[in-house]
This record gives C-alpha cells, sequence and structure tokens, in this order.
C-alpha cells in the first residue's frame, strides 16, 4: 500500500509539490541543497546542489511524462540548464555544472534519443551532458527513504491516507496532521541521533503526500499551516535529540521555505483586484474572515521581506488593502484564532505608516474581547484552538440550525495578556483605562511549556505542560504593567523562534493557540527595530 | 460482519444525546450551572481566586453507566432509548450536583458563611443574614445578579413568607438598607477596577 501511494502521488504531482521531496531527496544523499524554486531568474534550474565531492548540479524539474512535442517546447529551458553558468553566492568563480532533466514520469522513445543527439553536440562544445532522472529511480528512492518511518498502527495509516484523500479546497484536519508528522519523527525507544536525522528527513516527505490535495487545489492557506507545523516538528524533535545544526537545519528549511512559498502565492491571489469579494453565495461572516486571513497574510510577508531587508514588490497595494479593508469593517474576530493575523496587520503598519493608525488595529481587538469574554452570561468568543471554520461553523450552529450550547463558558481569553503587554509597551495607558473594567473581570489563560521547545508541539493533550488561570489586579497598577511588558522573557521561547524569523512569524499565524506573553514581547521588540 | 444500520442508528443516537442532555438540564438547568472553562490542554492545571490566592485544580473523573439487557434477542422500544437516556442524564446532572455543592460547602465553610435555616420556620433574621453575608452585583441596568438555588420545598417557604411579608414596612425597610450598602460595596469593588499610578 505505501509504494502505491507515493506511486499514485508521484503521478499526480506538479512541478510545484515536487519541488521539496526532491531537494529533500538530495539532502538524504549527502548533497547541499544551495536553491529550489521557480523564478525567472532560474535559468532552467529549479535546484541547485553540491555533492560530497564538490561537484555542482543543476535539476530541471517536469511533472508526467514527456512527448517529443512537450520536449521541443521546452529546449529553450533545457538549453539554458545545460549551458548557462550558475549563479549563487555560495559559488565562486565558473564552477562546471552536471545538468539533470527529473521527471515525474517517463520520456518517450524519440525524446531520449532527441536528448542523446543534443549530448553529442553539448559534449563537443564542452558542456556536460544532460542525465535523466525518471519516475521509476524517483519511486525507488522515495519509498526507500520513507521505508522504517510509515505510520505503524492502523489509526495512523488511516489518518495518513485521510489526509491523502481529502478535499484540496477544504481545511487541513491540523491535529491529524500534526499527529503524523509526530508518528514519523518519534518513535517509542529512545532515538539515536542518526536514526532521529533520518526521520527529520522523513518527515518533510509525508508532509508532502498528505499536502498534495491542497497543491492540487493551490489552497495557499492550509499549505502554509501544513509547512509550518511540519518545520516545527523538525525543530522540536532536533532540539530534543541536540542533533548538530547542520543535520537539521537545511530538513527545517525546506519546509519553512515551502511555507513561504505558500504565503507568497497566498498574497499574489489576494492582492489581485476583487480577489476578496464573495466566493459565490456565502455569508458575510465567511467573507469577512477571508478578508482577515489575507490581511493577515499580506501583513506577514510586508514584514518577512522588511526584515530581509528587502521591500515587496507589492507592499503599497497590500498597505492600501489592509487599511480599507480595516476602515470598511471588513475584518472580523471570529475567535481568539484570528489575533495573530490583526497583529501581523499591525505590526506592517507600523513600518509603513508614521501615525497611530495601527494601534487602532490593537484597541478594536482588545475591545472585541473585553467586551465580548467580561459577560457573565454571554456566549465567548472561540478558543484561539479553534480555527476560523470551526468557530464559524460553531456560531451558524447557534443561529441558524438553533443549536444550543451545552455549558456556559466563563470569562476567560488566551491572548488577553500579550495583547495588554502589547498596549502597555506602547504606552497607550489612556486608551487601556475604560477597558480595565472589563479586562479585570477576565480569567487571562496561560499555557505553560514543561520546556520552550514544547511551545513548537501542536498539541500537549493532557501530558505536557501547565494551564494557569490567572486575573490583573484591580486596581491594577500601571507601573507594574509596564514593568512586565518591558522584561525580557525571550528565555521562554525556542531558540528557532528568535534565530529564524520568517518561521517564527507563520508559527504565530499557525499556532494561534501558543500565543503567549513572551512571543507577543518578542515580535513586538524585533518587528520595532527593524 | 453481519448487516448494520449506520444512518438510522445516528438518528436514534441524536435523540438518545437530546434526551439524555434534557434530562440533565432539568435537574441542573443551563441558567443555574456555574460558568465553565474546558482544560484543552496541560498536565496540570491551577486557579487564581478573587483573594489573588493560587490553588490547584483537582481534576476527578465523574462517570454514569447504563444496563441495556440483550438476552432476549430484542432491541430497544423507543421508549427504552428516552428512559435509558433519561436514567443516564439524571446520574450525571447528579454527580454534578454534588460536585457544585461539595465546592460551594467549602467556600462557605472556609468563609463562615454557613447560615442554619429551620425548615418551615424562615425569620425575616434568616433573609437580613443571607443578604448580608453574600456578595452582590449589578448587571450594567443596575438590577442585582445573584440567584438564591434552593430545592421546591424551600422555595415554596420562601414565596409563602414573601406573600406575608408584602406589606411589612419595617422589613422591606430593611431589606432596601441592607441592598443599599451592599449597592456601596459593589460600586466600590468597580470603582477598584481601574489602572492606577
Amino acid at each position: 500500500m505505501n509504494e502505491r501511494l507515493v506511486e499514485d502521488w508521484l503521478t499526480k504531482a506538479s512541478e510545484r509539490s515536487f519541488e521539496t521531496p526532491f531537494a529533500q531527496l538530495l539532502l538524504a544523499q549527502g548533497m547541499r541543497v544551495l536553491r529550489v524554486g521557480h523564478s525567472p531568474h532560474e535559468h532552467g534550474k529549479d535546484v541547485i546542489a553540491i555533492d560530497r565531492s564538490g561537484k555542482v548540479h543543476a535539476y530541471q524539474l517536469k511533472d508526467g511524462d514527456l512527448d517529443l512535442n512537450s520536449f521541443d517546447k521546452g529546449i529553450g529551458q533545457l538549453t539554458a540548464l545545460v549551458e548557462t553558468q550558475i549563479e549563487h553566492p555560495a559559488l565562486t568563480g565558473n564552477p562546471r555544472h552536471q545538468p539533470w532533466l527529473v521527471l515525474t514520469g517517463q520520456p518517450s522513445i524519440p525524446v531520449e534519443d532527441r536528448i542523446r543527439v543534443h549530448n553529442i553536440q553539448w559534449k563537443k562544445r564542452r558542456f556536460s551532458p544532460l542525465n535523466l532522472f525518471v519516475g521509476k529511480d524517483l519511486l525507488t528512492k522515495f519509498v526507500e527513504m520513507a521505508r522504517d518511518f510509515w505510520p505503524q498502527k492502523p489509526e495512523d495509516s488511516r489518518s495518513l491516507l485521510s489526509l491523502y484523500l481529502a478535499d484540496g479546497k477544504g481545511t487541513l484536519d491540523r491535529r491529524a496532521f500534526a499527529d503524523l508528522i509526530v508518528s514519523v519523527t518519534t518513535a517509542e525507544k529512545k532515538l539515536t541521533r542518526a536514526e532521529a536525522a533520518r526521520r527529520i528527513a522523513a518527515a518533510n516527505l509525508f508532509a508532502s503526500y498528505a499536502l498534495s490535495p491542497f497543491y492540487v487545489a493551490k489552497n495557499h492557506w492550509e499549505l502554509l499551516q501544513g509547512w509550518t507545523i511540519a518545520a516545527a516538528q523538525i525543530a522540536w524533535l532536533a532540539d530534543k535529540t541536540r542533533l548538530a545544526v547542520g543535520v537539521w537545519r537545511p530538513t527545517f528549511r525546506l519546509a519553512v521555505d515551502e511555507a513561504r512559498a505558500a504565503l507568497s502565492a497566498l498574497c499574489e491571489e489576494a492582492s489581485q483586484p476583487d480577489a476578496l469579494y464573495p466566493d459565490g453565495f456565502e455569508l458575510d461572516q465567511l467573507t469577512r474572515s477571508r478578508c482577515t486571513i489575507c490581511a493577515g497574510a499580506l501583513g506577514a510577508n510586508i514584514i518577512i521581506h522588511r526584515q530581509r531587508g528587502e521591500s515587496w514588490k507589492r507592499e503599497g497595494l497590500a498597505k492600501s488593502l489592509i487599511e480599507q479593508l480595516f476602515n470598511d469593517q471588513r475584518l472580523f474576530l471570529w475567535g481568539e484564532s484570528a489575533v495573530p493575523l490583526f497583529l501581523a496587520q499591525m505590526w506592517a503598519l507600523d513600518k509603513l505608516r508614521a501615525d497611530q493608525f495601527s494601534d487602532r488595529i490593537l484597541f478594536a481587538v482588545v475591545a472585541g474581547i473585553a467586551q465580548q469574554n467580561s459577560g457573565l452570561r454571554t456566549p465567548k468568543l472561540p478558543t484561539p484552538y479553534e480555527s476560523a471554520d470551526e468557530a464559524n461553523a460553531k456560531a451558524f450552529g447557534l443561529i441558524i440550525s438553533g443549536e444550543q450550547q451545552m455549558e456556559l463558558q466563563s470569562s476567560a481569553s488566551y491572548t488577553l495578556e500579550p495583547l495588554v503587554m502589547l498596549i502597555a509597551r506602547r504606552l497607550w495607558r489612556n486608551t487601556l483605562s475604560p477597558l480595565w473594567s472589563r479586562i479585570s473581570k477576565i480569567d487571562v489563560i496561560r499555557v505553560v511549556p514543561d520546556t520552550p521547545r514544547d511551545m513548537l508541539l501542536w498539541s500537549w493533550g493532557h501530558d505536557r505542560g501547565k494551564n494557569q488561570s490567572r486575573r490583573f489586579e484591580s486596581p491594577q497598577s500601571w507601573r507594574e504593567l509596564l514593568r512586565m511588558s518591558r522584561t525580557d522573557e525571550r528565555d521562554a521561547l525556542p531558540a528557532v523562534i528568535q534565530t529564524d524569523f520568517d518561521f517564527g512569524l507563520m508559527f504565530l499565524l499557525t499556532f494561534p493557540h501558543r500565543l503567549t506573553r513572551p512571543l507577543a514581547k518578542h515580535f513586538e521588540l524585533v518587528i520595532s527595530a527593524l | 460482519m453481519l448487516p448494520r444500520f449506520p444512518k438510522a442508528q445516528k438518528i436514534t443516537d441524536d435523540a438518545w444525546q437530546k434526551a439524555m442532555f434534557a434530562a440533565m438540564h432539568e435537574i441542573l438547568p443551563l441558567e443555574i450551572h456555574p460558568p465553565v472553562q474546558p482544560i484543552i490542554e496541560g498536565k496540570s492545571s491551577d486557579f487564581q481566586r478573587e483573594d489573588r490566592q493560587i490553588r490547584p485544580l483537582q481534576l476527578k473523573k465523574q462517570q454514569a453507566t447504563t444496563h441495556f439487557d440483550t438476552s432476549s434477542g430484542k432491541g430497544a422500544t423507543l421508549e427504552l432509548l428516552y428512559e435509558k437516556a433519561r436514567e443516564l442524564g439524571e446520574s450525571i446532572a447528579k454527580q454534578q450536583w454534588g460536585m457544585i455543592q461539595a465546592a460551594v460547602d467549602e467556600a462557605v465553610a472556609e468563609t463562615g458563611n454557613t447560615i442554619k435555616i429551620k425548615k418551615g420556620n424562615i425569620t425575616q433574621e434568616d433573609i437580613y443574614r443571607i443578604l448580608e453575608t453574600t456578595e452582590a452585583n449589578f448587571d450594567e441596568a443596575g438590577q442585582p445578579t445573584q440567584r438564591l438555588v434552593c430545592g421546591p420545598e424551600l422555595a415554596q417557604e420562601f414565596a409563602l413568607r414573601e406573600e406575608q411579608w408584602r406589606h411589612d414596612a419595617a422589613f422591606h425597610s430593611k431589606v432596601a438598607e441592607i441592598t443599599q450598602r451592599k449597592r456601596a460595596d459593589f460600586n466600590e469593588r468597580e470603582a477598584r477596577r481601574r489602572l492606577v499610578d
């Protein structure tokens, strides 16, 4: 069954969905991957890697079988692959490279013959001949790579199949996906470092299989979340088993870069004219939820580019879009899982405006939580564990289907404390004061990990961590709030969140239930310094 | 496997759930159920009380069972389905009641607010003490939010006394005086909900 699944996946894989597993394959063979991804400047080289002997390899990836017609159409790209020099900051001089054409399917016999003839010419002109890497070879390699790590329990196998066969236009079952990656990366016995390294490599393969329906549907938001969950699990295992950076980091970065590619694609699509209009007939809560997710993604993309010292080409458009969505009340606090998306918008506008517009976003969120969650018997905002889809489904169940709540929720919030810390850091005492009566009635819930790395796990169940319920003081000393907001708590964060800014920000969007006081303060500090 | 009928079974399962919750809510109505905070994650939990003390949360598993005898070879009737669901709902609700009562008793004992009322002989002094010892809160319209939860017999007696004392000016004046004081306490507490230097 396992081999059939890989075979089926390989048959359906697009160039995009196939890049990361292929790069992972190269890493597993001891190669150093320099670049992965399509761009106008790739010159036919989708993946560039260096083998153990220092030889440079360039790969062009194609999905499906290759007939002569398609070969002739793509000959320009292939010529560029073979003949143009590789340009990469890690390479000096004029290194000769080995070109590869990688197919998920098979070339036709005339194509093989055409390549043979081209190779004769290329050899004469002192270029390295084009090598072929075809579907059946890939299948063997992929199966071999994950051989020992397929889910062993029937329920895990079923979960993988369910994910693999899911409707890519729907939502990713994040819990099941996280459980799958956990099952691949952990074992009942203590892992040796070598096995941990192999399991980490396999994690990206299984992530690719499970996320393949979302590649087909180009469902970027779910892909972003999936790859961020995979990256987080890889970082968790690396930290736990104290793997050398060189062993886990390339694999981790592959997952992060794939999440970033999804973020970029989402932002490109969201910034098209009328992209945020209703998707057919739907209630406005859903349209506004989509606007909120996209605005958060745009904000995150702007900040990530800025952190790299670049400016995103659509930055101006994205800024106007976020402002317009906020001014037109097109954003929606469906539950506490929306909070990180608002924070990303706020931090982006911090960088793009000289006034306090961005703070209005922060106040709107805090006021919304204070209003909704302070009432004794009123319905509360869904917790950060519930996605937009789940939260809206719950609300629709009550409004439309006449469902009844089985219990009353207490006045509590997971995200209120970090938000109050941000307001304090920004010295908005007078704006916070009118809200304080309500805020002081709300229990602030903290989920405290046993070790900082546990923050990276999607779920602790009831085996890890502490759940603490606290209250602000009444009266509350502003000076004390200031002190708390300025205390450095970065020790409470996993190292990878501090070292990999792009991962950290996407982690925040994907894991809203891990929005803690130290995490919010960390981003506030780092982004303000950009 | 012998033939199964999952779609039809789902309808009966849903009916079971509804009947069970209806029975639960009869014994412990949603209106008087204290608000809850589900513990989604964490191997341990604690909470902060109004007096700012931090206390560990004691988690205790509750369970209720019911039995259906299949030895006759016959399935259940609809009447039996409702009966069993009700049985289970009542059992769960009673356990929850017990839990809530125990927590209230513990809090009352700790604060020294125990009031003993003689059955069939509620006095005006009892009412004053109830009002004095409980914390009064008011909603945004100024209406009291606290409720008196009691059994049907006691409720009947309260209703009877209310009727008897309807025109007792001294009683009403005393109740108004206590309520006014409680409102002042409440206002003072609320006024403390602010940011200070």
